[in-house]
């Protein structure tokens, strides 16, 4: 065992090196060269490690070897992170990714983030999502030929805030009450299991208790996330939140007992919104929302009974003070209504802003050629 | 964020406690370990991190620690110690509370059990990263 796992070692240490090697400079565009540092950053300390495991591996006996196998197996599931999530983004540097890659500093700059924007690759085969480990936002391919749902890369942005608010000192307050939702959660949670405990009820309903209580804990990430969206690009999150929902919802008071959730119920997530709408000062646009989510909800009927139990009223308007609150504290840019109407600002969440408004009161093909200037518009902005 | 994010996320935490409650095994494996040392005080809160939310959850209680997934490690467990569950989880519940008491002292079985609980979490992040690669 000793010899073959010091031959996985050798292994991952040459994969590593092979990897460090398909990063080519000059970078074609610089909005990336803190994915190169840190692609090569991880490489370099896993290979680090991989040498310490070596030498350890020589004072070991054959049967001590449980923790030199499992830091091996870390070091190669890092090493191919880098490889499915970090890499492809350097080595396939498209037009389009330069354009997003331009986009999200821009508004990292306009919205006051206090760390180095992550960068963008154009692979996504979901619709957005972040890899937090090797900091990249992976987009569908033609996403940056449209507007309406570019208020989705600031929900991802959110993400690194979550990643980053340990180690930036400005994301205390974000970080202390984000702590304090959570501990408010679990509170509510081991109230209402107490009780469930003592009832002569269903035995499975404590069980669900447990159950949804542990869903919080990725739940409770992309609340957060929504609300970041929302307090930093405005009402046009909420309207891209809606317009995904009608497109690919399956049930949007989707609650399983049976499997992991990772996402709260679209549902929720609509509540969550309409209370960070309101406290933000945009009661109109939340009417306007709220009445046409409404008519929208119809469609996937009513919940399950357990539901009751996931996504109480009073926790998720707790959540979106103390979020709001510690966003406020930690000096972002938040969204207003004077950012928003300022003919003279140019800033991007503007123009997101202005695009559903315009999508709203046009007619589908005049949205469109609409759209294709206002892109068009601002890659030359960006250039 | 899609599925795919949510997993990479927990997969980053996961890797994260994995790392830090191995660092610390290695620590007491050294010869001559100073008992009483701040360095060891540090490394028992790594092992405390993990272990504290999963004795939380086998006494029947729900755990505030957010980027661990106690549950998945607990449900990994159990699977593998079917046999003798019972005993097993009260080991481990006696674990952390010496270890809460200041108790610094590991002996050949508490080091099995550690390596039981650091296995279940490198098994929860090995399904972590087959799920974020998109191999469900």
């Amino acid at each position: 065992m000793k010899d073959y796992l010091e031959s996985l070692v050798v292994e991952q240490i040459n994969r590593a090196l092979a990897l460090k090697k398909l990063i080519h400079y000059p970078l074609e565009y610089s909005e990336l060269s803190g994915l190169a540092e840190r692609c090569t950053e991880i490489l370099d300390s896993q290979v680090l490690m991989l040498k310490e495991l070596q030498k350890e591996l020589h004072n070991r006996e054959e049967n001590d070897l449980r923790d030199i196998f499992r830091e091996m197996r870390v070091c190669a599931r890092y090493i191919s992170s880098v490889e499915y999530f970090g890499i492809p983004a350097l080595y396939h540097q498209t037009p389009e990714g330069g354009f997003l890659n331009k986009l999200v500093f821009r508004i990292h700059q306009e919205i006051d983030l206090p760390f180095n924007p992550p960068s963008v690759c154009c692979t996504a085969t979901e619709h957005y999502f972040s890899h937090l480990f090797t900091n990249v936002i992976f987009a569908p391919l033609s996403e940056s030929e449209f507007l309406l749902h570019l208020p989705d890369l600031y929900h991802e942005l959110g993400h690194c805030v979550l990643v980053n608010m340990e180690s930036v000192l400005r994301l205390e307050a974000v970080r202390d009450n984000y702590c304090l939702a959570f501990s408010k959660v679990t509170d509510h949670y081991n109230r209402l299991l107490k009780s469930k405990r003592r009832e002569i009820g269903p035995p499975e309903i404590p069980m669900i208790v447990e159950w949804i209580h542990s869903q919080w804990k990725s739940w409770i990430n992309e609340f957060f996330c929504d609300l970041f969206a929302l307090c930093t690009v405005g009402p046009a999150y909420a309207w891209s939140h809606l317009h995904l929902t009608i497109k690919r919802s399956d049930d949007i008071h989707e609650l399983s007992i049976l499997q992991k959730q990772t996402h709260p119920s679209d549902e929720s997530r609509m509540r969550i919104l309409i209370h960070g709408l309101r406290n933000l000062g945009f009661d109109k646009e939340a009417e306007k929302i709220s009445s046409r989510w409404s008519k929208l909800a119809a469609y996937w009927g009513t919940p399950p009974t357990e539901y009751q139990y996931a996504y109480p009223e009073s926790l998720l308007s707790d959540i979106t003070k103390l979020t709001l609150d510690g966003l406020r504290q930690s000096a972002f840019s938040i969204v207003s209504h004077e950012i928003l109407t300022d003919t003279n600002n140019n800033e991007i969440r503007a123009m997101l802003n202005e695009a559903w408004q315009v999508f709203w009161r046009s007619k589908p093909e005049d949205f469109r050629s609409w759209e294709e200037k206002r892109v068009t518009t601002l890659r030359t902005t960006l250039r | 964020m899609s599925n795919l994010g949510l997993f990479a996320s927990r997969f980053h935490y996961s890797t994260n406690s994995l790392r830090q409650f191995d660092e610390a095994l290695r620590y007491f494996k050294r010869p001559n370990v100073q008992r009483d040392s701040t360095e060891t005080q540090s490394q028992i809160e790594k092992l405390l991190f993990v272990l504290k939310p999963i004795a939380e959850m086998l006494n029947g209680r729900l755990s505030e620690t957010i980027n661990f997934d106690e549950r998945g490690i607990v449900e990994i467990l159990q699977q593998r110690r079917a046999k003798d569950w019972q005993r097993y989880r009260e080991l481990i519940i006696q674990l952390t509370a010496k270890f809460i008491s200041g108790n610094t002292n590991i002996t050949e079985n508490d080091f099995k059990i550690l390596n039981d609980v650091a296995d279940a979490i490198d098994t929860e992040c090995a399904n972590l990263f087959r799920r974020m690669s998109g191999r469900v």
